[in-house]
């Protein structure tokens, strides 16, 4: 077990497994193999607990493949069909998860965008980098400013001069 | 949605490039109006991919006659490609992960990818991407720098969809030392060039070939971990097929005409395969595609998908058993065969069906079950 300490205080006791999915705490724990208690000063609690159920998701599903897998080679006979299905079935499971784990409110991305950064966590800032693409996709310059309340700093003889720099772009 | 402060823009540029990489080149480059922020983010997306066909589908180019059409295509071929140039000309960042070029139009056949598309290769390639994927179309082959493709140290992941002769235009050498990945479709394979592949590629772990002639027969690769074979044929001056492959785990060989004899060394590893018995020949005579001794080179495999295009006549041929003989030398025989799938049997008669079961119950002691799949 390891324990990680949120930037407010918050301790999670977590398997070495489920914290390895962050590649900065698998070589923290490869340089120094006694470390127990790890502090991680750029995540909340309330961030920390959510990336956590990503990571305990994720090393479930992989184990439980596994585990499917060996069961099929000791049994043996006529079951060799089933894991194949099952891990089918269970990446489909994962990627439905997926897309609900990831149905949260703006800023909660934002901050789960900044902690799979910071933890370095690729499966999980491919996710929520993803969706943030998915919210800009379709839109035009105006709507992606609402909705991400971005404010158009540029005067209008600048935004005229862009468009004009670059014609191939915007034509 | 809204929220009330720009939380994005804060977000680091290179997340923000990250962001970027996921929606299409050009809705990123849309973002530069966005702000002062978003200026420059577009000019460091770690993706670039253009697509023509697309482009062209997206102005309703494809619809009309031909003439037409070649008119229309030409018109916005000149736009896309001074859009392509721009990107490339404004690139900021250094690097690059992974570039995609589609120039290929399968509804226009008259239509060939220009030569000012195809120098964009080697362009890119001095921004190091880590997968390259292009698909043309080409009216002649020294359009295309092959070289550049095959001598660079960056690249693990090669697409390469293209009219190519690569028996007659084969890279003078070939140096990738980190590519894992490589997926050949719609080109003239050459023994030259297959040797020059495995003397360059130290890591290759995954080959693909795809609609390409087989001009070679004889496949060497110590290391290779995946062998893709489908919907290929056979040139005529090719008689048999050798794969020499001992570290494969996954082997695939599907819809190729003409390709027959094929033989095996022994592959210790593979534990999955899918093979397609009774191949179609061009002229429509039926024959079985593997030497006797063909299964007893899969000693270690699990699960083994077989595919009937069509009737086997082998029994009616020296080799009465489908391949399924003992072997002839001294390969470790078919211990851990458990699953053996049988696709596609509507195409076959249930008699056929009947003796290929027999012939699999008969000859492989440890099998488990057979499963008949129509």
């Amino acid at each position: 077990m390891i324990t990680l300490t949120s930037s407010d205080g918050v301790q999670f006791d977590v398997r070495e497994a489920v914290a390895k999915e962050s590649q900065i705490i698998r070589d923290m724990i490869q340089d120094d193999c006694v470390i127990t208690n790890i502090p991680l000063a750029n995540v909340n609690h309330k961030i920390l607990s959510i990336v956590l159920e990503y990571c305990q998701m994720h090393v479930d599903k992989t184990e439980m493949e596994v585990n499917a897998s060996k069961h099929q080679t000791t049994t043996g006979e006529g079951s060799s069909s089933v894991p194949v299905a099952l891990k089918v079935s269970s990446n489909k499971n994962l990627n439905d998860w997926d897309k609900e784990f990831i149905n949260v409110d703006l800023d909660t991305l934002y901050d789960l965008i900044l902690a799979a950064n910071y933890l370095n966590i690729s499966g999980l800032l491919n996710l929520t980098t993803q969706a943030a693409a998915d919210i800009i996709k379709g839109k035009t310059t105006e709507e992606i400013r609402a909705t991400f309340n971005i404010k158009n700093d540029f005067t209008p003889e600048e935004e005229a001069a862009i468009r004009k720099e670059n014609p191939w772009a915007f034509e | 949605m809204t929220v009330e402060v720009d939380r994005i823009s804060n977000l680091p540029n290179e997340i923000l490039a990250h962001i970027l990489s996921f929606v299409s080149t050009k809705e990123a480059i849309h973002t530069c109006i966005l702000s002062k922020t978003w200026k420059y983010i577009w000019t460091a997306v770690p993706t670039l991919e253009f697509d023509f066909r697309k482009f062209c589908h997206d102005h309703r180019v494809l619809d009309g006659n031909i003439k037409e059409r070649m008119e229309q295509i030409k018109e916005y071929e000149a736009k896309y490609v001074q859009f392509v140039e721009g990107v490339m000309l404004n690139r900021e960042a250094l690097l690059l992960d992974t570039f995609k070029l589609n120039w290929f139009n399968y509804d226009c056949h008259q239509y060939y990818t220009p030569k000012s598309v195809t120098e964009v290769i080697p362009r890119a390639l001095k921004f190091k991407p880590r997968v390259l994927s292009v698909n043309f179309h080409l009216d002649n082959c020294e359009n295309l720098d092959i070289d550049s493709i095959f001598n660079s140290d960056s690249l693990e992941d090669v697409h390469l969809s293209c009219n190519y002769d690569l028996k007659k235009f084969a890279p003078n050498s070939i140096n990738l030392p980190h590519l894992k990945n490589l997926k050949l479709l719609r080109q003239d394979i050459g023994r030259d060039f297959l040797n020059k592949l495995f003397l360059g590629c130290p890591v290759l772990e995954e080959l693909t070939l795809c609609n390409c002639a087989l001009n070679f027969d004889k496949i060497y690769f110590n290391i290779l971990k995946k062998l893709i074979i489908v919907d290929c044929h056979r040139a005529k001056e090719v008689e048999k097929l050798e794969i020499i492959t001992p570290s494969l785990l996954y082997l695939e060989i599907e819809r190729c005409y003409g390709v027959t004899k094929v033989s095996a060394s022994n592959m210790p590893s593979l534990v999955d395969a899918s093979i397609e018995f009774g191949w179609y020949e061009l002229d429509g005579v039926v024959i079985g595609g593997s030497e006797p001794n063909f299964l007893g080179s899969l000693s270690n495999v699990t699960s083994l998908h077989v595919i009937v295009e069509c009737e086997i006549k082998l029994w009616e041929n020296a080799s009465p058993n489908l391949g399924l003989e003992e072997p002839k030398y001294d390969l470790s025989p078919r211990e851990h065969l458990e699953t053996v799938t049988i696709l596609n049997c509507c195409k076959i008669s249930s008699e056929t069906l009947d003796l290929l079961v027999k012939n699999f119950y008969a000859h492989v002691r440890t099998i488990g079950k057979i499963i008949i799949d129509n």
